[in-house]
């Protein structure tokens, strides 16, 4: 267990297997969304035994399977492993029950247990997972010292008014600053599904504003408050973006799957006496 | 079943007919005239500017009102001339082509409300209704709330009778949200009876009759789509009805919403089409404009396949909408089944697809002025007609309940359902609305993919139909594993597995029946493939790039349809712009 209390809507250490798994519906129902972030090097070898791996990976196994490195393998069943252990503390099922599918263009959803809404991402030997429950939610981790970052800001991926602010901070400031920058953007394009199929010098942010909101190239106001944009750091040498979307639907106070069929009408539906009515 | 309905396809007279239902659909179409002009009453820039002031086009009501879009949801024998399920989610495409908002505002809540009382109403509770909406005025409704209720759909009304009070049904609570509430000038309230635990009541009150004590707009909540009508809850004090208010029994509202479903099911998520294909118009126009089509190389291509593979998501939508809509007249018993799948499915797809399309408008994507801001309107609008995960979960459940059923009895020597259920232009029988069943053990459309994976179909098309025949025979063989509907995420991905499915059955029937049709693009297997294919990916396969002359072919389609206005659905219609 972590021995650090987060500070509410912070990211959530979760050491393997301990947890805590019950801060994260704690987390969602507060904030409608929970950010988590696990240390691999902290993992034991074996975090998954193999006789359960199969039934945890389900349609994944094969994926899995033909990964060439011992190294993504062990990456990639950690974070199932955690996807799933998280996801299924929250809907109160069992992991293996949970069916990871995927979208045209690679998003990843529970298939069918759409009251929940997650992104993946990791860097070097950190996962981070964000979940929702009020709409979508993209997250995005990256080392602060990433090699990307050389101060000098590149319209690959910068928008003219992100260079412009890049510019207007002292040298040793504008890594960072990239890196937040790099960060937003991964999280929103993820979570609307494209990743980086978008391209990413078409929207930046004012990392000085508060909210944070998506800008147009010229910096003039995108996004509108349906949309929401934060950085975090994590431990010391990492920095995550996240992006949420609120469909206006209030969220899920009970994302419970055991509560998700409504009883009064299966009873009809099994009863079959609908028939009766108005005939 | 389906042999039955077959017979009743073939002996019963015509309803509305197809030269009727394109008159009245074209005579809308143009009413509304060309949104891409700024000149006029509903352009684009109009309705989005209304829409960031939380109003409805004020320019629209007239030409609504001329037009009579309010008989579209009164049935025939009332003075209206509703007798079609496809032809109401036909008729109402241009108005949600333009606005979401406006198209539920005046037209889907309408019916939403509508339904209840054609199918439980009194004669004069019918006359009532109706003659609202022919006069041109409005009626929504506060329907029960079922599990993983949201605050879309939640509703805290009790509906009871106080023994030595006025006699009449007592309404007290709240719905913090309605839909065209502020509007409407009759309401169906659904209430819980305080007496009876899970069962609720309905009836239908005159909003002009109530006191501003008795009935109280609440104040408007934020919202992220259809602004301009969710201006308020609604509030119920102590309110005394007559029992002239009542609609249907008492304690039988839950099972009068389930008989609704079919036809709500089927006609609300057909009718969102055309807020996607506007979608879609935007993104090739954003396109044209900023030259991407133009380009060679990876970005062009890219940029092709994506306006592409929305089309095919839209033809795919689309396929299952109008299998849902006109099952309720050819398959009656099965429809429930099938306007859970389309309610369920289309949400989800078109969800993806305005997302896929913001790619083509990067970070114009949010632009809230001009001829490209109903993309971000239609992006923040589409995900409310669908209520969210509140709505799947009512799908799931008529669906999960069903599965052990079908497993055992539907998927197996069921007859193919009739040709005139993929036909949209062919005539439908009467709506008998007494036959609709919310979802019953019998499905004969996925027959439709197993017999087109024995059959004689072109061999890339058989392919991919046979890949999917064998998803349907692993969906089977694991209902057959399971103990009856279970609560738990397996049964959840089962049911999303299945739905999908029925989909790819209705694009292969779509197909199969419209092959020697007039129109050459839907009569080429190369959209039906192409769309399987995305069906196929989305249950997990891997990606299947289309042949370049396949890609081209449907790309051509595209933009042949925006240089000529013509409607991105099955219907292949001419717009105003």
């Amino acid at each position: 267990m972590t021995d650090t209390v987060p500070a509410p809507g912070q990211p959530i250490r979760i050491d393997w297997p301990c947890g805590p798994w019950d801060a994260i519906g704690r987390e969602l129902s507060r904030h409608g969304r929970c950010l988590l972030y696990s240390v691999l090097a902290d993992w034991p070898a074996d975090p998954v035994p193999e006789s359960r791996r199969r039934e945890l990976l389900g349609r994944e196994w094969t994926r899995y399977q033909a990964m060439p490195h011992p190294l993504l393998q062990r990456r990639f069943l950690a974070s199932r492993a955690l996807l799933k252990r998280a996801a299924g503390a929250v809907l109160g099922c069992p992991p293996e029950s949970l069916d990871l599918a995927h979208t045209v263009h690679g998003r990843p959803h529970l298939r069918g247990c759409d009251q929940l809404d997650l992104s993946l991402s990791h860097t070097e030997d950190v996962l981070m997972l964000g979940l929702t429950t009020v709409g979508l939610i993209g997250v995005d981790i990256e080392r602060t010292t990433r090699p990307l970052v050389s101060g000098h800001p590149t319209p690959r991926f910068c928008t003219p008014h992100d260079m412009e602010l890049l510019r207007s901070l002292p040298e040793d400031a504008r890594g960072a600053a990239l890196i937040r920058l790099w960060t937003l953007k991964e999280a929103y394009t993820k979570a609307i599904g494209q990743g980086m199929r978008f391209r990413f010098h078409q929207i930046g942010f004012g990392l000085d504003s508060h909210p944070l909101r998506l800008l147009r190239p010229d910096g003039s106001r995108s996004s509108g408050d349906e949309w929401q944009f934060v950085t975090y750091k994590v431990s010391d040498r990492h920095c995550a973006g996240v992006a949420l979307y609120d469909a206006g639907f209030g969220g899920q106070p009970d994302p419970a799957s055991a509560t998700m069929l409504d009883s009064e009408l299966q009873r009809l539906l099994t009863a079959g006496f609908i028939r009766r009515v108005g005939s | 079943m389906n042999r039955r309905a077959g017979a009743r396809g073939g002996s019963s007279p015509p309803v509305c007919a197809e030269a009727e239902a394109e008159r009245r659909t074209a005579t809308l179409e143009n009413a509304l005239g060309d949104p891409t002009h700024p000149a006029h009453p509903l352009a684009y820039r109009r309705i989005v500017e209304s829409d960031e002031r939380g109003r409805l086009p004020e320019d629209a009501m007239g030409i609504l009102d001329d037009f009579g879009l309010g008989a579209e949801v009164v049935p025939r024998e009332l003075g209206g001339r509703f007798d079609r399920t496809d032809v109401l989610a036909r008729v109402l495409r241009p108005v949600s082509r333009r606005d979401a908002a406006l198209a539920w505002g005046r037209g889907c809540g309408s019916f939403a409300a509508g339904v209840h009382i054609w199918h439980a109403g009194t004669a004069q509770q019918k006359r009532a209704a109706a003659d609202t909406l022919l006069r041109g005025a409005h009626l929504a409704v506060a329907g029960p709330a079922f599990a993983h209720a949201n605050r879309f759909t939640s509703n805290g009304i009790h509906i009871d009778t106080v023994p030595g009070g006025h006699g009449g049904p007592l309404l007290r609570g709240h719905k913090a949200m309605l839909l065209g509430a502020g509007q409407a000038d009759g309401l169906v309230v659904f209430g819980r009876t305080s007496s009876s635990g899970a069962q609720c009541s309905a009836v239908l009150v005159d909003t002009a009759e109530l006191s501003t004590d008795a009935l109280r707009l609440l104040p408007r909540p934020s919202a992220t789509g259809l602004r301009a009508l969710t201006t308020s809850g609604v509030e119920f004090r102590n309110c005394h009805v007559p029992d002239s208010a009542q609609l249907g029994e008492p304690d039988e509202g839950v099972p009068l919403a389930l008989r609704s479903f079919p036809l709500t099911h089927a006609v609300i998520p057909s009718i969102a089409l055309g807020t996607a294909d506007t979608t879609l118009r935007a993104a090739v126009r954003f396109a044209l404009a900023d030259d991407q089509l133009e380009r060679t190389g990876p970005r062009g291509r890219r940029v092709r396949s994506l306006l592409g593979g929305a089309f095919l998501d839209l033809l795919i939508c689309d396929c299952l909408a109008l299998v849902s809509t006109r099952a309720a007249h050819l398959l009656p018993g099965q429809a429930g089944l099938y306007g859970a799948a389309a309610a369920y499915v289309l949400p989800r797809i078109l969800g993806e697809t305005v997302h896929d399309l913001s790619v083509v408008l990067g970070g114009r994507a949010f632009d809230r002025t001009g001829v490209h801001g109903i993309f971000q309107k239609n992006v923040r609008d589409l995900p409310a007609l669908g209520s969210g995960h509140a709505g799947s979960a009512i799908c799931q459940t008529i669906v999960v309940t069903q599965l052990p059923l079908l497993a055992r009895h539907a998927w197996s020597g069921v007859e193919e359902p009739p040709a005139a259920l993929f036909r949209p232009r062919e005539d439908l029988p009467p709506l008998q609305s007494e036959l609709l069943f919310p979802a019953g053990p019998v499905d004969g459309l996925s027959a439709v993919l197993t017999a087109g994976a024995e059959g004689s179909l072109p061999a890339e098309l058989r392919a991919v139909v046979r890949d999917l025949a064998n998803e349907l025979r692993s969906v089977h063989a694991s209902c057959l594993r399971r103990p009856p509907p279970a609560a738990d995420p397996h049964s959840f991905a089962l049911c999303d597995r299945y739905m999908l499915l029925l989909a790819a059955s209705a694009v292969v029937g779509v197909w199969v029946h419209g092959q020697f049709g007039p129109d050459h693009f839907l009569a080429d297997p190369v959209w039906a493939t192409a769309a399987l294919a995305r069906i196929g990916h989305r249950l997990g396969w891997p990606a299947r790039t289309l042949r370049p002359s396949h890609q081209e072919q449907v790309d051509r389609e595209v933009l042949a349809r925006f240089d000529q206005a013509r409607s991105y659905d099955l219907y292949d219609m001419a717009l105003a712009g």
